[in-house]
């Protein structure tokens, strides 16, 4: 008896043609060997809670499969996949306030990180905690994923032309905390 | 003002291939030192590396990730509801025109056989006394009690079938 007989949703699923999936079982696990850490890290570290980061990357890959093959090989996969996890995340911060992104208080976005001292290297640096999300998430692509401008307006859904001012004032905040910080 | 530096790619290129800064010129760390540019880009770029470093180690460590073939297959059923629902729609809508036909068939039948239920109503002996008051009802209201009710149970109706789906 196959497993699937035992449950009649999918038995009688089988006679309703679905779209063709992203990848087979074992193309996608070998996708999700080579970016499961990099998303996690990423969603991770703009978040500062882990357990967030957890469920956001489950729920990234699990669109990323509903939504079929973006095409452009494996960069595109990824960057793909990197932005329908920054959507997610996005979607998580307006749901909890009615504030837009940019105008969240950095520390509201990373009271969950301020208060522990055992989840230390998962959560946020002092620095990065005391960033706007956007601008960590800005900052966490440029030079921790290495994007172009391109790219993270792509992956962020900002116009291209204002992410270099974007990212020129997030470097110059980051760059001072950090020395002030030293 | 935003400024670029002309060695900006080169400190960039050997911070993400890891050469930083053992393995690059001399000349460039000595630039490095002296552009407020690049600097920036060293201190933030190295500092968010280690960021990443720690969080991959705690991902691999501490974090319990699901397995690919579990996230595959729930990938799957997604897709198998979806399609699912997609193929259910038109029948859902032959149900509700069929239930608005049956409604609409109902009142048209009644409609035109109005006199000889009031008449046939009125026959009754005056023992009964709940169609009497209902016969003297319906002189005084006409059709209204009777196409409420029928608009109520339609009404009703399309909520029990709303609720009854299996997304709800």
């Amino acid at each position: 008896m196959n497993w699937e007989d035992s449950i009649p949703a999918i038995a009688i699923a089988h006679a309703v043609p679905a779209a063709e999936p992203a990848m087979d079982s074992d193309q996608f696990a070998a996708f999700y060997e080579r970016t499961s850490r990099q998303l996690w890290a990423y969603l991770a570290r703009t978040s500062g809670d882990p357990a967030l980061a957890d469920d956001l990357m489950q729920e990234s890959y699990i669109r990323f499969l509903g939504a079929g093959y973006p095409g452009g090989g494996d960069v595109a996969s990824r960057s793909y996949l990197f932005r329908i996890g920054t959507n997610l995340l996005r979607d998580h911060w307006r749901r909890k306030r009615t504030v837009p992104l940019e105008d969240l208080p950095p520390e509201r976005s990373a009271a969950r990180d301020l208060s522990g001292q055992t989840e230390s290297r998962l959560t946020l640096t002092p620095a990065l905690a005391r960033l706007r999300p956007r601008d960590r998430q800005l900052l966490w692509l440029a030079h921790a994923e290495n994007y172009s401008h391109r790219e993270i307006a792509e992956i962020t859904g900002l116009a291209t032309p204002s992410i270099r001012l974007l990212l020129f004032r997030a470097r110059r905040q980051m760059a001072k905390l950090l020395k002030e910080g030293a | 003002m935003i400024r670029n530096c002309s060695q900006l790619a080169e400190v960039r290129q050997a911070l993400n291939s890891g050469h930083w800064p053992q393995a690059v010129a001399p000349e460039l760390r000595a630039h490095a030192a002296g552009c407020n540019r690049c600097t920036q880009e060293i201190l933030i770029t190295q500092h968010l590396f280690a960021a990443k470093a720690s969080a991959i180690t705690a991902f691999q460590t501490e974090a319990l990730p699901p397995a690919p073939a579990l996230l595959w297959w729930r990938a799957q059923l997604c897709r198998r509801d979806s399609a699912l629902a997609q193929a259910a729609r038109p029948i859902a809508a032959a149900q509700l025109f069929a239930i608005a036909i049956t409604i609409a068939a109902a009142i048209g039948l009644i409609a035109t056989h109005w006199g000889s239920i009031v008449s046939h109503a009125s026959n009754i002996p005056a023992p009964s006394f709940s169609a009497s008051a209902f016969v003297a009802l319906l002189g005084n209201w006409g059709l209204a009690p009777l196409v409420l009710a029928t608009t109520l149970v339609a009404a009703l109706g399309g909520v029990a079938l709303y609720l009854s789906t299996d997304r709800h």
